[in-house]
């Protein structure tokens, strides 16, 4: 089994358990994968794997914060926490299995994780649980509020 | 606003002798109520009002005279029994709890009164409605409501909704003319009633054969009774209400309960239960989610079971809280980081269920569903196992078969995500305070903070008193704050359904049900109920204060008067539109409270709430009471920008959870 396969299934597994509402795969050449999952907020987020540079990434981990603004900084320093020795094992990402990077590009918050000791489905796994932290508890602050209702659109009667 | 107006605002504070008239007069009609005493005793109360001598606001003596008449359910013997009679005999054996209701399908609520089902008129069939929910919210049992028909049962629309959405046992009862003036718009109210209310109930009917009407007061207890609860809605048109039967063989179907339904319950499959077992035994951090079913079918002593035998930590969710305490070691309820470490959830009795991504959970959990009904499990969350049974049963058969296993770790984890959050919600209650002190306005933080720890340390047992909060800020404020630490103790009455306004009304029902020791409320008879709410829900509301203070049922209600609906963010940057979400500023609650007969109290600072609550408990328990505390806010609270952090979302299944 190549390893976008392997990335493909353990996702394909998280959308037959309705974590992902839709879910769709495109492999690619040269050990390249491209993943389309629909979930928080109903968004299309797309995942590439890079079996090269042992990388997985998604463009668009979050819209609409600018590079120089407070939220941003925030997220960072909430990315980090979630390598904090202090957190259990199963809430942990690791440092010594992944690499973390965020980059900004016009508002577009990418999430970047790179495999470091060949484990790919923890590599996976983590991804998933961070971005599914990230909606769940980061963005769930008051300070973010009105940030959640402009940028998804949401009726402020049903933020949730 | 005018100088002028604003210095007699301002005189309105100070005007001690008018304040304290109008609280004596509450006081008396209260403590006359509470003693059974006539109000003609108080008839010679007047006030003093400058050079004017006015009557004091009291209860008529015609309506202590009729709450203490004997029943006198009616009989087949004499004039015989009418349609109306024969339904009350039927609601009467099922043991309905109460009647809430406004004049209207006379025929039908004087025979339930007669019958000796403890009833109560109010002044707004939607705001009855509401206190009907909330009297079965507060015990699990069935009660009803009832309106005329066309503009009383439109009226309750609103509310039948919010009962269907709670999944409440709500019997809806109505009038609807006569058979033979269908299609005539004859005068007056004409209207088919049941199309209105597809969507928003378990079952309905309109009763049109007369002989049938025991009948269908057996489908009504049939569906209220069994399954996931929810409403029933009946209308009588006049041929059935008032119909006359002289002898049981003019009824169809003219027999007990016993035989025309059955409390036979499923029980969990030993199979299942072996995979279930298996399932807690493979996870090293379990959760159960209790929601509406484990409170419905009283199950929350197996749920303690289960709970310590197996360190599972326990979640509650739906609108009555408080089956598993929110003190205990394995609850999460004010954890909400441990949820994202849970490996396994048991959702169980979950009628309102989330989709995956709407509770706090992580993408690895596995997911077992126990429902009544097999046809609604892996409905929105796909299942690692579904299992069909009754809710208590299947706690009692899993407290028999879980393994004792100690999962130290999960506690320890637990115990570290509660303290956490209580750190996190001390720092809101200190920024709180300090936006109080620097505006002379109350935020809600110290509301509904200040409200819990009054009900934990400034009343004879913190077990007593059950809360309950809505509004938009008020409610998200309200539900960080606010705990249960035994069954029915905490309503959420915006419960999935998001109604504002019927919350204070809802709470009064709490209060029946609390008074007469009704279920879980027993032992705490006598101890005033406690309502956070906002000043948008005023206008749904506030009118039954006079029901209150007529049926002596002592409610505090804590008004977060910011002067505008609370979702005016939303205006914030919409031309033209800002208009349409404020009200008048400073609006005088207490005052209008003070109208209606009950105390009124108007607080700015800590301080003075602090003091308003107090004296608020002393007059609810000691004379029957109720208080409205007119609590002045800044509609800017609610904004991140200006009182940071503004609002924020609680965490679902969680202590402000009110979406499923």
């Amino acid at each position: 089994m190549s390893a976008a396969t392997e990335v493909g299934d353990i996702l394909e597994a998280y959308a037959r358990r309705g974590v992902f509402r839709g879910f769709s795969r495109d492999q690619g050449r040269g050990g390249k994968g491209l993943f389309r999952l629909l979930w928080h907020r109903d968004q299309v987020f797309q995942l590439a794997f890079d079996n090269r540079r042992q990388r997985l990434r998604i463009a668009c981990v979050i819209p609409a914060v600018p590079a120089a603004s407070p939220m941003y900084q925030d997220l960072k320093a909430w990315l980090k926490g979630r390598q904090d020795a202090a957190l259990p094992d199963h809430r942990r990402c690791d440092p010594d299995k992944v690499s973390l990077r965020t980059y900004n590009r016009g508002g577009s918050v990418a999430l970047t994780l790179t495999v470091l000791d060949d484990d790919l489905a923890y590599a996976v796994r983590k991804l998933v649980s961070l971005v599914n932290e990230l909606y769940l508890d980061f963005l769930s602050d008051g300070l973010y509020y009105d940030w959640l209702v402009e940028t998804f659109g949401l009726d402020p009667d049903r933020p949730y | 606003m005018s100088d002028d107006r604003k210095t007699s605002d301002d005189m309105g504070l100070t005007d001690n002798s008018r304040r304290d008239f109008l609280r004596k007069s509450a006081a008396g009609v209260g403590a006359a109520v509470a003693a059974g005493a006539g109000a003609g005793a108080l008839a010679a109360d007047t006030a003093d009002l400058g050079e004017v001598k006015i009557p004091s606001i009291r209860i008529p003596d015609d309506f202590s005279d009729s709450l203490a008449q004997d029943a006198a359910p009616g009989k087949f013997e004499g004039r015989g029994m009418s349609g109306a009679e024969v339904f009350a005999q039927v609601c009467l054996k099922e043991n309905l709890a109460g009647l809430f209701c406004c004049p209207g399908n006379y025929t039908v609520i004087n025979a339930l009164a007669a019958a000796g089902i403890p009833a109560y008129g109010g002044r707004s069939e939607g705001a009855m409605c509401a206190m009907a929910d909330g009297f079965s919210r507060a015990t699990g049992e069935v009660t009803a409501t009832s309106g005329t028909e066309g503009p009383g049962f439109t009226n309750m629309i609103m509310n039948i909704a919010a009962a269907n959405a709670a999944r409440t046992p709500l019997l809806v009862l109505a009038s609807n003319m006569q058979l033979a003036g269908d299609d005539r718009e004859a005068f007056i109210q004409t209207g088919y009633q049941q199309p209105l209310t597809t969507g928003i109930k378990k079952y309905g009917k309109r009763l049109i054969d007369p002989s049938r009407v025991h009948e269908y007061g057996g489908y009504a207890f049939r569906q209220l009774k069994s399954g996931v609860p929810g409403p029933v809605h009946l209308d009588f048109p006049a041929e059935v209400a008032r119909a006359r039967f002289k002898d049981p063989s003019e009824l169809k179907d003219f027999y007990d309960k016993s035989q025309y339904r059955s409390e036979s319950r499923a029980a969990p499959a030993p199979a299942d239960m072996a995979r279930v077992v298996k399932l807690i035994d493979q996870s090293r951090r379990p959760l159960i989610v209790a929601g509406q079913g484990v409170f419905q079918r009283r199950g929350w002593d197996a749920l303690m079971r289960v709970a310590q035998q197996g360190d599972i930590a326990v979640a509650t969710s739906g609108p009555t809280r408080g089956a598993f305490p929110d003190d205990h070691p394995l609850c999460v309820m004010a954890a909400p980081d441990a949820l994202l470490s849970a490996d396994l959830v048991i959702f169980v009795g979950q009628y309102c269920m989330p989709s995956p991504g709407e509770y706090r959970f992580n993408p690895e959990i596995r997911a077992i569903r126990v429902h009544p009904e097999q046809e609604d499990l892996g409905r929105n969350w796909p299942l690692d196992l579904g299992v069909v049974s009754d809710e208590a049963l299947f706690l009692e058969a899993l407290a028999d078969a879980v393994r004792r296993k100690k999962r130290a770790a999960w506690v320890e984890e637990i115990a570290g995500a509660k303290q956490a959050y209580q750190k996190h919600l001390d720092e809101v209650y200190e920024l709180g305070l300090g936006y109080s002190e620097q505006t002379n306005h109350l935020h809600p933080a110290v509301i509904a903070r200040d409200t819990q720890h009054f009900i934990d340390t400034g009343t004879d047992d913190r077990l007593a008193v059950v809360s309950g909060g809505g509004g938009w800020t008020s409610g998200l404020f309200a539900g960080r704050y606010l705990r249960a630490r035994r069954p029915g103790q905490m309503i959420v009455p915006a419960y999935q359904y998001g109604a504002i306004g019927p919350d204070m009304s809802m709470m009064m029902g709490v209060s029946a049900a609390v008074q007469r020791g009704v279920g879980p409320q027993k032992g705490y008879e006598g101890a005033p109920t406690v309502c956070i709410t906002s000043d948008a829900g005023m206008a749904y509301s506030l009118f039954e204060l006079d029901t209150a203070i007529k049926y002596g049922l002592p409610t505090i209600t804590i008004v977060y008067n910011n002067n505008a609906w609370g979702v005016w963010p939303n205006a914030a940057r919409s031309t033209r539109s800002m208009h349409m979400y404020l009200f008048q500023e400073n609006l005088r609650y207490d005052q209008m409270a003070q109208g209606l007969g009950a105390n009124g109290e108007y607080v700015r600072t800590p301080e003075e709430f602090r003091a308003a609550l107090a004296r608020a408990y002393r007059l609810g328990r000691d004379e029957k009471v109720s208080t409205l505390i007119n609590c002045q806010a800044l509609k800017e609270f609610t904004s991140p920008r200006d009182f940071p952090p503004g609002i924020s979302l609680n965490a679902e299944p969680g202590t402000g959870a009110v979406a499923h």
